[in-house]
């Protein structure tokens, strides 16, 4: 009879949305505060009307990248160790997944903080803001269905990393 | 360097960014304006106003919450915890294993 063995893919899944959550972040910032030029930190308080605020924000555009960074870091150094790990199944699909879910974890969450309870700023400072600010909460939506799908996908999957059976 | 110790400078990176941020005068916001004949730096002095705190909590206000889901991700809930809970037990394999 064969011996039932332990697998533990959250190691991955854990990696994997912190890396998410942190080139999310980035995209966030790269696109929407450096090449849109909107959304950046602190607009719904200092609107980037004059290039006094736009300095000041793009001071608090560091900071908040700054943080990013340090998630992507940090997810870097758990994907590391869950490859050194023997019972963590190493799939694609887990780790896609796993990602997609971060990022879009990072645009529900910093969306419903930033833009719908501290208002500190939106994703377009306009009039009609908030089906901007809903779109975003939306692609966040869908971006961890497509994370769930995937990591649930990824399920059957149970070779470890270098191609060995997980144990 | 063990692992701990990388995990505890991964932790504090973002802490001495922010000490940095606040307390070298080297890196203050905007260093060439020199506030021209009034002698005011407007964008230092708008970062490091009295709002500057409220400011960064606002700022890193997400990172909390999402570190916290991560974590309860990584460890797993507090009652699977007590429990000794794995994800699943998989039966050795009879043929060789599908790549992944």
């Amino acid at each position: 009879m064969p011996t039932p063995r332990a697998v533990n893919r959250r190691p991955l899944i854990a990696a994997a949305t912190l890396l998410g959550i942190g080139l999310g972040g980035f995209v966030d910032g790269i696109v929407f505060h450096q090449i849109l030029q909107t959304h950046q930190m602190l607009t719904g308080k200092l609107p980037p009307t004059s290039v006094r605020n736009i300095e000041i924000n793009m001071f608090w555009d560091g900071l908040f990248h700054a943080f990013t960074w340090a998630s992507t870091m940090t997810g870097m150094a758990l994907l590391w160790q869950a490859g050194k790990r023997s019972d963590v199944p190493w799939s694609t699909r887990t780790f896609v997944g796993g990602q997609a879910f971060g990022w879009g974890l990072f645009n529900l969450v910093e969306g419903i903080i930033d833009h719908h309870i501290l208002h500190i700023h939106h994703v377009t400072e306009t009039e009609n803001h908030l089906v901007w600010d809903l779109a975003f909460l939306a692609s966040g939506v869908v971006l961890i269905g497509i994370g769930l799908a995937l990591m649930r996908a990824g399920r059957s999957d149970s070779t470890a990393r270098g191609g060995q059976p997980v144990a | 360097m063990s692992p701990t110790t990388c995990r505890v400078a991964l932790l504090l990176i973002p802490l001495a960014l922010l000490a940095l941020a606040a307390v070298a005068p080297s890196v203050n916001a905007c260093p060439f304006c020199d506030g021209g004949p009034t002698g005011v730096n407007e964008v230092r002095d708008g970062v490091f106003d009295e709002n500057f705190w409220p400011r960064v909590a606002a700022t890193v206000a997400p990172f909390p919450v999402l570190a916290g889901i991560v974590a309860l991700i990584y460890f797993g809930p507090p009652t699977l915890r007590r429990s000794g809970h794995k994800d699943a037990e998989v039966a050795e394999p009879t043929s060789p294993p599908s790549s992944a």
